[in-house]
């Protein structure tokens, strides 16, 4: 744990906080303008994984390990969403032949 | 806690049942054990100490929010019998993803520490993913899921994201830290302490299908199966709810000041939105999702006001909103399937002709949605008004009630089919299951209209 510790300090915690946010806002963009449906799940990982870099920053600099535990369970989570994500698309594939976002407009407000 | 294992358990077990393929058994063992963990929950409310290195904690708060959202299950239950009499198959997958989402709506309502929170919000948000695209043939109801996945892990990416800012500044994800944080650097935060809780706040208001966050709740409700849409519109709004109270209330208090002005303008927006555009639908499905939304915004009032009262107001407000949402559904469904599948409010035209029982159930449940006395209804928004004109919240309550006139206008123009003098040649098969729970939702509206001190109590 030590040696990791002052691997992960070397960088300023601000620097960590800023590339996170970039990832995070990658993330948010391409959610909202790419037409691809499996880009859109990719960019959801992308913003999750930012959350798990920044956790992993924040424990190293308290010194807690309960954020790395965090991390574990973020993982998880994502790989139950991943599955469930995917099945929804190969049953919309199944149906319309096509998973391009822009057919998903018959239910209209 | 001991619900939250017989819960649990019970899914499972009923996943197992599926692979004999007799459906006549799934509901009866699900209503068994639902009933079963109520009473564990009933009974333990005692117990207020911190369970599992500070994990979750039943306080009374949790254990009535969880006993509501049990009875409210247990209803859904009763109607399943009939809603899943004619699916050929995966009937006790419904059952039991509906269980497992059910518990992580308990856990949303006892959470001690924020990674609690973040599981309870996704162990009942997968399910409900499977579940509203459980038509698998249906077009619409594969958009709905794909729609709720979507926008549901968009959420909470914002949700954890905000929550690993929390504990870059205080260190910690146990709420009372948290808590303790707030209260020492009550005159400034440090920004990013703020941008935390906004984006916490951002990912929860998704959850309850706050404005200008309440896109997909809509074309959800519309395409979800209906018993879906009534398990969402009830059980999961408590649980969100239940988790803001206790977000606000227990670990972010005091709110800075520009958290609450952003609150207010959520619950403006929520108010105006939610009443105005239910005003243009025609399809009854949107009609009360609109309505779920513009009562969104009279439990953000309550929950704002600040008020000493505001759990119970909050509780009363959702249990009463829930019963009649589900009356409304329950009724719903049996017009529909005799109307073939049509939607709109048309297929209600002359029901009190047809049949003037169902007619005056479905009154009640409309009257206690907008209101009227002496129904429940009526008192939940009493309360919700009177708590924020208590606090000194004149302008936004004054609107709250206008929008709450809004409200009367388009629920009667559900009536104005109901009573209309046109003939409608339908037969209404309403199977016994359901007239039990329509009956029971029908006395407690009433009953809790006029002792609403029966809840309030608590």
């Amino acid at each position: 744990m030590e040696p990791i510790q002052t691997a992960i300090r070397v960088v300023p915690l601000e620097h960590y906080v800023i590339l996170a946010s970039a990832l995070f806002c990658i993330g948010i963009l391409g959610v909202l303008f790419r037409r691809n449906t499996i880009i859109i799940l990719m960019c959801i990982e992308l913003m999750l994984n930012s959350v798990t870099l920044l956790l992993a920053a924040f424990s190293a600099y308290h010194s807690d390990p309960a954020g790395q535990v965090f991390v574990f369970f973020i993982m998880v989570v994502a790989a139950a969403e991943v599955a469930v994500g995917l099945a929804i698309l190969v049953m919309m594939k199944r149906n319309i032949d096509s998973i391009d976002i822009n057919l998903l407009n018959r239910l209209k407000w | 806690m001991a619900s939250l294992i017989v819960l649990s358990l019970l899914g499972i077990f009923l996943l197992f049942l599926g692979l004999g393929k007799n459906k006549k058994f799934y509901a009866p063992f699900g209503i068994i054990g639902l009933l079963i963990a109520l009473v564990l929950q009933i009974t333990n409310s005692g117990q207020h100490s911190p369970l599992l290195e500070n994990m979750v904690q039943f306080d009374s708060l949790a254990s009535v929010f969880s006993s509501s959202m049990l009875v409210l299950t247990l209803m859904i239950f009763l109607l399943g019998i009939e809603y899943y009499k004619d699916m050929p198959k995966n009937v006790a997958e419904n059952y039991s993803l509906m269980l497992f989402s059910l518990v992580g709506g308990l856990l949303m309502t006892s959470f001690a520490n924020m990674v609690t929170l973040f599981l309870g919000i996704e162990i009942l948000s997968i399910p409900l993913y499977i579940l509203s695209g459980s038509k698998k043939k249906s077009y619409r109801s594969n958009e709905a899921s794909f729609k709720y996945f979507l926008l549901g892990s968009f959420a909470s990416a914002f949700l954890l994201f905000g929550i690993a800012l929390v504990y870059g500044v205080t260190a910690s994800f146990d709420i009372s830290a948290i808590s303790r944080f707030c209260s020492t650097h009550s005159e400034g935060l440090p920004p990013l302490m703020t941008g935390g809780m906004l984006m916490i706040f951002l990912g929860l208001a998704f959850k309850v299908a706050a404005v200008p966050f309440h896109f997909w709740s809509p074309d959800v409700y519309e395409g979800s199966p209906t018993l879906i849409t009534a398990f969402m519109s009830t059980v999961v709004k408590t649980a969100g709810f239940a988790a803001l109270y206790r977000l606000i209330s227990h670990a972010f208090s005091p709110l800075p000041e520009s958290m609450i002005w952003m609150l207010w303008i959520l619950t403006f927006l929520t108010l105006a939105v939610g009443n105005l555009s239910a005003l243009w639908q025609s399809s009854f499905k949107r009609l009360l999702a609109y309505s779920s939304i513009a009562n969104s915004g009279f439990l953000l009032l309550a929950l704002l006001s600040g008020d000493p009262q505001s759990p119970g107001t909050i509780l009363f407000y959702t249990f009463t909103y829930s019963l009649a949402t589900l009356t409304a559904f329950s009724l719903f469904f049996s017009v529909k399937k005799s109307s073939q599948g049509s939607e709109q409010m048309e297929i209600f035209t002359g029901l009190w002709k047809n049949n003037p029982f169902l007619a005056i159930m479905l009154t009640f449940a409309l009257f206690s949605l907008a209101g009227i006395p002496p129904l429940a209804g009526f008192f939940g928004k009493y309360l919700v008004f009177f708590s924020a004109i208590r606090q000194d919240f004149l302008w936004i309550s004054a609107f709250a009630i206008l929008m709450a006139v809004v409200g009367i206008y388009y629920y009667f123009s559900v009536l104005r089919f109901v009573f209309s003098a046109k003939e409608n040649p339908i037969t209404i098969q309403y199977p016994k299951t359901s007239m039990v729970v329509i009956i029971l939702c029908g006395l407690l509206l009433v009953i809790l209209g006029i002792f609403p001190s029966l809840i309030l109590s608590y």
